[in-house]
């Protein structure tokens, strides 16, 4: 189960996720996190504090973001990344492609 | 005493969850350190994402996932897993490219000590994912 909350703060978009990402619900994030950067906003953020597991199609929503940020030059961070979340960022190989906060 | 669970889905995304829990449960007794488990857990589920998501031509038959615990290992087999075609292609990606998708086959390969495929029912293939006890 996951749940996905978006949220306007400070002029950034704010995505938090609780819960399990897996191939059931990462359709449900790709859809928010494309949505929030529709929204023109400077930067958009995704909270990961309250991920308890991500597999491998999270992963690439998560690098979707990437993407899009670089196509429409608007900032994009991950804040208070999960264990899971690092875990298998880091397992990919992907963890120096990210900008990490603790907060935002 | 080896603790085996045989249980079959529907090989869709909603029940991917149901396999983790089985699994999860099987590892609660310290069989694997904490981190370890989780690796292995993530392997497995991603074989089965990978059969929910590729193994078109059987997705009208249910994902049979049989769990095996010995003293050294557990093994976990996924029946069946993509068609015979279909397992000479099956390689992980360079991670060097950063593009969406394509983690998946790593990912198993990360999490198990052993990804084999094995002849199943005609015209299609299993894989079996196994990870060796703590120290073994």
């Amino acid at each position: 189960m996951m749940k996905c909350q978006s949220e306007n703060r400070n002029g950034s978009i704010v995505i938090t996720l609780e819960g399990e990402v897996d191939l059931e619900s990462s359709p449900q994030f790709r859809d928010a996190l494309m949505t929030a950067f529709g929204r023109g906003a400077g930067t958009v953020a995704v909270q990961l504090a309250a991920v308890q597991y991500m597999d491998s199609s999270g992963v690439a929503v998560l690098v979707e973001g990437i993407q899009e940020s670089r196509r429409r030059k608007v900032g994009y961070v991950l804040v208070a990344a999960s264990e899971p979340v690092r875990g298998i960022l880091d397992l990919a190989k992907l963890t120096s492609y990210f900008e990490f906060r603790e907060a935002i | 005493m080896p603790e085996e669970i045989l249980f079959a889905v529907p090989a869709t995304p909603k029940y991917l969850k149901h396999v983790r829990t089985v699994l999860r449960t099987m590892l609660e007794d310290g069989f694997l350190a904490s981190e370890a488990a989780e690796q292995f857990v993530l392997a497995v589920d991603e074989a089965c994402a990978n059969r929910v998501r590729h193994c078109t031509q059987a997705a009208n038959l249910p994902m049979s996932v049989r769990v095996v615990v010995t003293d050294g290992e557990i093994a976990v087999r996924i029946s069946p897993f993509c068609s015979t075609e279909a397992s000479t292609r099956i390689r992980g990606r360079d991670l060097e490219k950063i593009r969406p998708g394509g983690l998946g086959t790593h990912l198993m390969s990360m999490g198990a000590d052993d990804v084999r495929f094995e002849t199943s029912e005609p015209g299609y293939m299993d894989v079996v994912l196994v990870k060796r006890r703590n120290g073994s």
